[in-house]
């Protein structure tokens, strides 16, 4: 079983290099004829580049699906807010305990319409991760994405909601400070909001975690991230395919047994998408790279 | 060769599983399957919750047709079903009807642990919100026990969706000014305890019941330090502030009626006995 989504994207970048130094090549080529040649070459590299993706991306499994939605290229809550949004003032603190960086929030204008926007955040580096506790909110987190949604009522701004979490967090802190309280008072907020509110999942959509936040009038979805009720390396334990009582050394990332076929993962091939989503939208996994 | 014919069960006694101690039957009943010497709360059936809970006979099942299905095709879910259904006589982990308490109309939810750990798929979800809005319909207070061990694994991401479904109910509750209590039994976790359960106007819980949203081995993974002795304990949620109360079984019932009869002071229905 793959351990990352690099496994099989390596020969795409193999080639991508070549197909980078054919081009510097034809560039300083001054003959007309061997030129031609070279971008022949490099035509046909592109094509087999095309064709490879479009092969090995439709037939992902449920694993990879996984690791596609957690690639650490693709763009995060605050990437999609700097290309989407302009203005974006990130506000902090839940008013109530304390501040929670797995979730950012804020005034945005999106084509100069004010709007709020909510999402978690993930890092790209150790630092960065712990920072945003891996995009696992703690109540504070679910907090202040309500102070937010009543501050959208109040002032009749639509509501914008990046969904990307592997789950809450599940930490001592978090059940005594009721991080399921949260949760179900930030769904509960949402369902009152009268100004429109659109969610799209845009890597993973890890159970109760993810819905806190994704109640809407639309959810879409990216291609290839998942959505599911529980993070995949639980789901075993808990559907009692793995006998809860073995002695548990955490089991290495790469060991992950019977994975329901149907997590809940998108991509333009799933066949039925449960009535759940309103739309899936479809992104090359090459543009994955931020611009 | 089995000589000794006294190691079978003996149907009058029963182990407490709390104390170990060994029980009359009969008195453990009457004491409404609390134990005598250590207060422990068994698990009860849906059956054994109505008989404590409501007024005698009072109690009418609702939506008992319902079903699920097995939409995501998930290995072995079908068996799993049909064989809680067989040994619980249930079609589902919840049931929901009307009943009364100190004669007064009770919209009603129960759920039990024994049907796949009372876990939340479509149907339960779906009953759970029928039960929300049957009080708003019949304007009378709501009460719903929960006993779950969290979202329906083969149901996958429909079984997420019922933690909106049902929240969406009780917002309905909430602008219809219908009061809605929960009862926390043992135990109420996850996706149950992050969505209905933990929005109710009132939340009272069984003492000793596990309460919680990730289950204690997740927790300790994600924590460093030590986790207290009583994590997760209905007395552990009441000194995190999330809880209102906590009721023994024996005054359950007159709590209810209390808090139903003055929250639902204004409600019409509610009131004929």
């Amino acid at each position: 079983m793959a351990n990352s989504w690099k496994e099989w994207e390596k020969p795409v970048l193999d080639l991508e290099e070549g197909v980078t130094k054919l081009k510097a090549l034809a560039d300083k080529e001054t003959d007309a004829i061997k030129r031609e040649a070279l971008e022949t070459r490099i035509e046909e590299f592109e094509k087999r580049i095309e064709n490879f993706l479009d092969v090995r991306y439709s037939r992902l499994g449920p694993w990879e699906q996984v690791l596609l939605a957690r690639a650490d290229p693709r763009p995060y809550t605050l990437d999609y807010i700097q290309s989407l949004f302009t203005d974006f003032t990130e506000l902090d603190g839940d008013r109530r305990y304390g501040a929670d960086h797995a979730i950012v929030a804020g005034p945005a204008r999106f084509n100069g319409q004010s709007v709020i926007v909510v999402g978690h955040q993930k890092g790209r580096n150790i630092q960065e991760r712990a920072h945003r506790n891996f995009a696992m909110a703690k109540p504070e987190g679910y907090r202040k994405a309500i102070r937010m949604f009543e501050m959208a009522e109040r002032f009749r701004m639509p509501v914008i909601t990046f969904i990307d979490t592997p789950a809450a967090d599940p930490g001592v802190e978090s059940e005594s400070r009721g991080i399921s309280e949260a949760i179900a008072a930030s769904m509960l907020k949402m369902f009152e909001l009268t100004v429109p509110i659109v969610s799209v999942v845009i890597g993973e959509g890890g159970s109760g975690g993810a819905i806190g936040i994704a109640i809407a009038n639309r959810v879409l979805m990216q291609e290839h991230s998942v959505y599911s009720v529980i993070p995949p390396k639980d789901a075993p334990q808990s559907s009692g395919a793995i006998p809860p009582k073995k002695p548990k050394p955490p089991p290495p990332s790469n060991s992950l047994p019977t994975l329901p076929s149907n997590l809940g993962s998108s991509n333009k091939s799933s066949k039925n998408h449960l009535g759940v989503l309103t739309e899936i939208r479809l992104r090359r996994p090459k543009l994955f790279v931020m611009p | 060769m089995p000589l000794r014919k006294a190691q079978a069960p003996n149907p009058n006694f029963i182990q407490c599983k709390g104390c170990k101690k060994t029980l009359f039957v009969a008195d453990f009943e009457a004491n409404l399957r609390v134990c005598p010497n250590c207060d422990h709360h068994h698990r009860l059936t849906w059956q054994q919750r109505v008989e404590v809970t409501f007024d005698i006979n009072s109690f009418t099942e609702l939506d008992a047709e319902l079903y699920s299905g097995d939409p995501l095709q998930f290995p072995e879910y079908e068996e799993k079903y049909l064989q809680a259904q067989t040994k619980s006589g249930m079609k589902d982990s919840l049931v929901n009807g009307t009943g009364t308490i100190d004669g007064q109309l009770i919209s009603a939810a129960i759920a039990d642990f024994h049907f796949m750990g009372g876990s939340m798929g479509s149907v339960n979800g779906e009953k759970v919100a029928r039960a929300l809005e049957r009080g708003v319909e019949l304007r009378c207070p709501v009460v719903i026990f929960c006993a779950s061990g969290g979202a329906r694994m083969q149901e996958g991401l429909l079984s997420l969706m019922q933690m909106a479904k049902t929240t969406a109910a009780v917002d309905k509750c909430r602008q219809n000014g219908i009061p809605y209590i929960a009862v926390f039994t043992d135990p109420t976790m996850a996706g149950v305890l992050a969505s209905y359960a933990s929005i109710a106007d009132i939340i009272l819980a069984e003492p000793k019941a596990l309460i919680g949203f990730a289950g204690a081995r997740v927790s300790a993974q994600a924590q460093v330090l030590k986790i207290p002795d009583d994590f997760q304990t209905a007395e552990f949620v009441l000194r995190s502030g999330m809880l209102d109360r906590i009721v023994h079984r024996k005054e359950m019932k007159a709590t209810l009626g209390n808090l139903c009869s003055m929250l639902g002071h204004r409600l019409t229905a509610g009131a004929k006995s």
